[in-house]
């Protein structure tokens, strides 16, 4: 029922493609059928797009609400530099108000590297991705947000689940015109742009968490789409910087290190 | 489980990710960095919070594979029965960390030995870096700690005097 992820990781915004692919392939199965006709053929079209990509690249603009006190929303902000290459093979470089770190996926081994601190750790994460995903989650609890996107659940969250889906219309989005689709998931809005002119890829995306007070956003906008050919393995394999030292990785139930 | 997986989707869930956002106690907001937060600080409501949606999170994944089986057997039942078992298990898991946390932190606060294999979010002050077969440790008091990953954090995790 839920099309295997051709792209899958532990970052948002893979998982925005993810959700996009499931989401897409439910529409196309005809499981959902309150769905605007819309709405299927925008993200049936960033599906099909992404279907035939093997070697991709992008970059993300992420901006954080938090909430202190119950009544005080505090923002962030922060960059994402993606690369992946099927099969399994993926870069992703953050930058933040407070945070700088690396992580890398290639050849079943699965790399955090935090530039503050000059540490890293190595884990093995063996398959495809949503199979890494799950290891590094489970046995690690690693923090890798929206990964559960990539569960076989991805297509009922969003979508069968869902009180609404929506067409809005085309908006402008960093200078470029794009589809703007809305949806409702209990107390989780979520947002979705996608390109309508040349290839359809995401422009931005927004969470909205309703049931938090002051309703906290989420907001990553998408740039800088590059399909490659050939990217060199190298680009993905995790080499320590000089001084680096390798930590051990706690295991998320016992906090016993690896 | 519908209400663990959509808090999954919330937007803070990001934040443990990027900014390791702290509180201090009297209100102000600080970042976590090596030596600045205070050793055996109760748990603030952000890192409390990013606990609860990673225990969250590990639940989706559990979920998801006992969905998957549960669809097979057509036995959506078995499925619900078998999820509220495990974010029990989850739930009892973290209620143990808790109990732990403040067990390292009363003995932190008495100045007391580390249990090995506790740790703690950030070092206390006056700790004294070492080098010892190429590693790094951190001396502080009675305790040597060694940097770990947890979940997405860096922590200090409390081992035995190396040799």
């Amino acid at each position: 029922m839920i099309l295997e992820p051709r792209y899958s990781f532990l970052t948002l915004l893979v998982g925005c493609i993810i959700v996009i692919g499931n989401f897409a392939g439910g529409i196309a199965n005809g499981e959902t059928a309150d769905v605007p006709p819309e709405v299927a053929k925008v993200i049936g079209g960033l599906r099909e797009h992404l279907a035939g990509i093997d070697d991709l690249r992008f970059n993300a603009r992420l901006t954080e609400e938090t909430v202190f006190a119950d009544t005080h929303k505090i923002q962030f902000e922060g960059t994402m530099e993606v690369a992946m290459k099927r099969p399994a093979s993926l870069a992703v470089d953050m930058q933040s108000d407070y945070h700088n770190r690396s992580y890398r996926l290639h050849e079943g081994i699965f790399t955090v590297f935090d530039q503050d601190v000059n540490v890293y750790v190595q884990v093995g994460a063996a398959g495809p991705f949503s199979e890494a995903l799950k290891v590094i989650a489970l046995d690690y609890g690693a923090d890798m947000p929206m990964s559960d996107l990539l569960s076989e659940q991805a297509y009922e969250l969003l979508v069968s689940e869902a009180s609404r889906v929506v067409y809005i219309g085309i908006g402008a989005v960093d200078d470029r015109m794009c589809h703007h689709i809305a949806g409702s998931v209990r107390d989780i809005d979520w947002q979705i742009w996608i390109r309508s002119e040349g290839d359809p890829w995401l422009c931005k995306y927004i969470i909205t968490d309703r049931e938090k007070p002051m309703a906290p956003q989420f907001v990553v906008r998408f740039n800088d789409w590059e399909v490659r050919s050939g990217t060199p393995e190298g680009n993905f394999r995790f080499v320590a910087p000089e001084g680096a030292e390798q930590i051990e990785f706690l295991r998320a139930s016992s906090g016993e290190a690896q | 489980m519908r209400t663990s997986i959509l808090r999954t989707l919330s937007s803070a869930a990001v934040i443990t990710v990027l900014f390791n956002l702290g509180l201090n106690d009297d209100g102000s907001i600080s970042v976590f960095r090596q030596a600045q937060a205070v050793i055996g600080a109760p748990l603030t409501p952000v890192s409390y919070g990013g606990v609860a949606r990673r225990t969250t999170r590990r639940t989706v994944y559990v979920a998801s594979s006992s969905s998957s089986a549960a669809a097979a057997a057509n036995s959506a039942a078995a499925a619900e029965a078998e999820q509220a078992a495990q974010e029990a298990q989850i739930a009892a898991t973290q209620a143990t960390a808790a109990a732990e946390q403040a067990q390292v932190a009363a003995a932190q606060s008495a100045g007391g030995t580390l249990p090995i294999g506790s740790t703690v979010p950030s070092l206390p002050s006056g700790c004294d870096s070492r080098t010892v077969n190429d590693q790094s440790y951190f001396v502080c008091g009675a305790n040597w700690f060694r940097p770990a990953m947890q979940e997405s954090d860096i922590v200090y995790a409390v081992v035995a005097q190396p040799v």
